[in-house]
């Protein structure tokens, strides 16, 4: 990459930006050029727990997530790596009336679309996860079809197919800015970080309650140097797929996002033989868990308040949180250890529902953002309907519903099956 | 197996008297009552209190498990807990620290990963099917979906180590903790800067994971100088700790500070939590250290050379016939001396030579050491002591938010500090090995200063 | 000779499979530690991470600038002391949604 003019540029090398552009070298576009601020599987597409599962509440959603499921099982051979998918189902828990209602509407709408899913009562429970404590559970539901992949071997798998095509993916690159003329966007501006100099919100923060420590060498601090590459790219189309990201990088163009990033936390423990098959998500407290193919128990839980903006440090108090429902779940886990947590960031929508395809006022920028916790399980999806949106240029009812303007006309969407 | 275990009476060579000293002060027959335990249904002599790992060893056990993927005869090898060598199923948990386990009478400790045994595990057949490494991104990825699916069930069934316990266990309340600074590792530094934080009047409270202080000096084999005495290592911490607990820190040993938050630290001390809220915290927490990279350098019976100094600690020669060599570090000179004092054959390398393998089916039979692979030559031995230079630990005060950054002389990461201890979070401070800048060594009563600068005014600057 | 090298302990990788890994394109240290798995084990790197950043030291010409990101804990912390630390640290949002659910239906 050394500026030049690509047809399309997508911002974000995470699952959703490289599925596109796998999708777009497929249908023969591939002058494309992917860029990303950090490694790949440094944002969100690196940092979930990787459940892709079918059971949601809207019709849209659970008939998408088919499609991805469908992907997800045959993309070891067809994109020549292993993605560890293991349908071993969802098991979703409420322990509130308002939410079982609510699971037995999810769950009736879900077997008219074509899924196995299940009721179970809290004594049923223990045919499925036998060291689950059933008390305090009003009702549970299951679909055998859902699973988990092991999500980086995933991102790893379309970048390089993508790349294999002629996509052009460079990371450790950062959007500094955009040039625009009448409307449209007419080029990028990039700046190229070294390989290890990149900001990670994890990492530093460098003000206290007590106010701003000393500096101790300004030269280490992990900003982009003065002396860094910097370029501008020309390009007919741009894709925004840079996650929690996304808002500040439309800001550059003057588009204010109503999604907003929010922490999520989550942790791993000791690698154990197998014993627990499904992903089991408690919609009451919003605590999930699955145990991965090398054997840990993978899993999170919403905490509140959880703070608005990019922060991805990690919490005492989501580790005290999580450990005492998941306690409470499985007793016997009580003396397994926890190895390693770390932090990512949602991508929450007002509505819960994500934000896709072209901008009002910004012709040749296409979104795809705000997919909540659920982007990674969405991408593999999303990624062909969003080539062929780019491809055709024809708007989808899909696309039409989800597109950003529903916000300013007020024509907000639901769904419930949220984690975390 | 032949016993390990060290009949004090039997020491010879030994002319400063201070492998005696040592021993005395923790193998004599007092330092634990003897008990037994059980090790995959036979039983082993120990003494109460005593790391299992070293009970193990002292009867001549050194192959404890097996590897996650290949199989391979693991062992402890830091005997510090900081290594995966020496996990074991102890009471139906599985995956604890044998080296970090205290016996104790009628304690049941499984091996894990292995069939039928950790000795002979006829699953090591994967070691020998994949020579290089384990490529699983591209296992069977060739063949379609469905050979795939059926790959990685078994994939599944083999993976993980310990299994899920069978019956919870209840842990007790926690206890939480509101001091001026919480000093974390009590090691030579973390002892001093501790005690000088005392000396000005602030409220500390010091975890130290071992369950004893000292560091890297208790663990020494060298003379300590401490109120015009001349002490072994042991006692000159313990003289240490003495001086820290008469000055009013609230000591905790076997604590360690796992997780660290702006709002507190969590510390594990035996089976409770501690919740601990400081005003200031003050890592002194040290360093690693490994062995090499040389073949089947996780071969059991390769220890780090702390490591071997710490079995004589308690009373056991890692090895009768014992090959030490590592980078140029004094301490492996005294360390060959103990040896030797304790009837060990020991071997050095001759100038140039290097360890090029460690030997053995499950655990050290041999070396083969050389200037290259063509002039290689094999030594018998059956363990191994062979470290790299130490490495500072700058994980915890990167929780912190204390950046590590490269460190090209020592060709390592360090915790980056000013000489006044002072880092870039103002209510975090580092000393000691930790530290970056091995030019200009952080000074504890200079540290202990920064700390009451900010605990009692607020702020440093 | 056939013997392996092992950098990672933990998750059994070996000095070819790092140096693979980097041949193949992982030229920084956090691509490098998740593409092999090193550091992701029991120890969570406190033995490899060195040994693995001098590898790569040796091919792309100097040492990374940082070391990967350290995650809590240092050392495994049990599920049933964290959930101990209770009311001090944690935040039951069952028990609150349950108690404002009595309260609606009261």
């Amino acid at each position: 990459m050394s500026g030049g003019r690509y047809r399309v540029v997508i911002i974000g090398a995470g699952i959703m930006g490289l599925s596109t552009a796998w999708h777009l070298a497929k249908a023969g576009i591939t002058d494309v050029l992917v860029v990303d601020r950090g490694y790949l599987c440094g944002g969100a597409s690196g940092r979930n727990g990787g459940g892709v599962r079918a059971q949601f509440s809207s019709e849209t959603n659970i008939r998408l997530m088919r499609e991805s499921i469908e992907i997800c099982r045959n993309f070891a051979a067809e994109m020549k790596i292993n993605v560890w998918f293991r349908q071993g189902g969802y098991l979703f828990l409420t322990r509130t009336k308002q939410r079982a209602r609510m699971l037995e509407a999810s769950a009736k709408l879900q077997r008219d679309c074509g899924l196995e899913t299940r009721l179970l009562s809290p004594a049923e429970l223990r045919d499925i996860v036998p060291e689950i404590d059933p008390t305090g559970v009003e009702l549970a539901s299951f679909n055998p079809g859902d699973g988990v992949v092991f999500p980086w071997p995933f991102v790893w798998g379309y970048a390089k197919a993508a790349k294999d095509r002629g996509v052009e993916i460079a990371t450790f690159t950062e959007v500094e800015g955009f040039a625009t003329k009448n409307g449209r966007i007419t080029g990028v501006r990039l700046v190229r970080t070294r390989h290890d100099a990149i900001v990670a919100e994890d990492r530093v923060e460098r003000t206290t309650a007590a106010g701003p420590g000393p500096r101790l060498d300004p030269a280490r601090t992990r900003v982009i140097p003065d002396d860094a590459e910097r370029l501008e790219v020309e390009c007919d189309t741009v894709i925004l797929c840079a996650g929690a990201w996304s808002p500040s990088i439309a800001k550059m163009l003057g588009i204010e996002l109503p999604n907003k990033p929010h922490r999520h936390e989550i942790c791993s423990t000791e690698p154990l033989k197998p014993w627990l098959g499904p992903l089991v998500a408690d919609l009451t407290d919003g605590l999930y868990f699955s145990q991965s193919m090398r054997g840990e128990i993978v899993g999170g839980i919403a905490v509140e308040p959880t703070p608005e903006g990019i922060n991805q440090r990690s919490s005492a108090q989501f580790l005290a949180t999580y450990a005492r429902s998941l306690v409470r779940a499985v007793p016997s886990l009580t003396r397994v250890k926890v190895l390693r947590q770390w932090a990512g960031c949602y991508d929450l929508t007002p509505d819960g529902n994500p934000i896709v395809g072209r901008v009002d006022g910004c012709d040749n920028l296409v979104m795809a953002c705000g997919f909540m916790g659920h982007g990674f399980m969405m991408a593999p999806v999303m990624g062909r309907l969003l080539a062929e949106h780019v491809a055709t240029e024809e708007t989808t009812e899909l696309f039409a519903r989800w597109n950003l303007r529903r916000f300013r006309e007020g024509k907000l969407l639901s769904e419930s099956m949220i984690i975390g | 197996m032949a016993s390990r275990r060290i009949d004090v009476r039997a020491v010879s060579k030994d002319p400063t008297g201070q492998v005696l000293r040592a021993l005395y002060a923790y193998a004599s027959p007092d330092a634990g009552a003897p008990c037994t335990i059980e090790h995959d249904g036979r039983s082993i002599a120990a003494r109460e209190g005593e790391p299992i790992a070293l009970s193990l060893l002292g009867a001549g056990v050194d192959t404890l498990s097996r590897s996650v993927k290949f199989h391979r005869p693991r062992g402890p090898m830091c005997l510090r807990g900081n290594c995966e060598g020496c996990l074991v199923r102890v009471d139906g948990e599985p995956n604890r620290m044998a080296c970090a386990a205290p016996a104790r009478d009628g304690r049941e400790v499984r091996s894990q990963n292995s069939f039928p045994s950790a000795q002979l595990d006829v699953l090591r057949v994967t070691d020998w099917f994949f020579p290089k490494q384990f490529d699983h991104h591209h296992l069977m990825v060739r063949y379609g979906t469905t050979i795939n699916e059926v790959m990685q069930s078994f994939a599944r069934k083999m993976a993980g180590l310990g299994t899920l316990p069978e019956r919870p266990a209840e842990a007790p309340l926690p206890e939480e903790i509101d001091c001026d600074a919480l000093v974390v590792g009590l090691g030579p530094v973390g002892l001093s800067v501790a005690l000088a934080l005392a000396g000005e009047g602030l409220s500390v409270c010091a975890v130290e994971e071992e369950p004893f202080a000292g560091g890297l000096v208790r663990d020494s084999l060298q003379w300590h100088s401490r109120d015009g005495e001349r002490l072994c290592g042991a006692e000159a911490s313990d003289r240490d700790l003495a001086k820290l607990r008469a000055a009013g820190v609230s000591v905790r040993l076997s604590a360690s500070a796992c997780a660290t938050f702006d709002d507190g630290t969590i510390v594990i001390q035996s089976d409770r939590a501690l919740w601990v809220r400081a005003k200031a915290r003050v890592f002194t927490n040290g360093c690693h250290e490994s062995v090499g990279a040389f073949g089947d350098n996780d071969l059991p019976g390769v220890y780090t050379a702390r490591a071997a100094a710490r079995a004589l600690r308690y009373g056991v020669r890692v090895g009768e016939s014992v090959l030490v060599c590592g980078d140029e570090d004094p301490a492996l000179d005294a360390l060959s001396d103990a040896l030797s004092a304790v009837g060990a054959k020991v071997h050095r390398l001759t100038e140039g030579e290097r360890l090029l393998e460690a030997t053995g089916s499950s655990s050290v039979s041999g070396a083969l050491v050389g200037r290259d692979e063509r002039s290689a030559h094999k030594i018998k031995c059956d363990a191994i002591v062979a470290s790299t230079s130490r490495t500072p630990a700058f994980e915890l005060a990167g929780q912190a938010g204390v950046e590590a950054a490269q460190d090209l002389d020592r060709q390592c990461f360090a915790s980056w500090a000013d000489e006044l201890g002072r880092t870039q979070r103002s209510d975090v401070f580092v000393a000691g090995s930790v530290a970056h800048g091995g030019r200009s060594p952080v000074r504890e009563s200079a540290v202990a200063r920064s700390v009451r600068d900010y605990v009692t005014k607020g702020r440093v600057r | 000779m056939s013997a392996k090298v092992l950098l990672c302990r933990c998750e059994d990788v070996t000095l070819a499979e790092v140096e693979h890994a980097i041949e193949s394109g992982q030229h920084d240290i956090e691509s490098l530690k998740r593409f092999t798995g090193f550091g992701t084990g029991w120890c969570q790197g406190k033995q490899c991470l060195i040994a693995c950043a001098r590898v790569l030291a040796a091919r792309v010409g100097e040492l990374p600038l940082a070391p990967v990101t350290p995650r809590p804990p240092v050392h495994p912390m049990p599920l049933g002391m964290l959930a101990s630390l209770g009311d001090a640290v944690s935040v039951d949002r069952v028990a609150s949604e349950r108690a404002s659910e009595d309260e609606g239906e009261r």
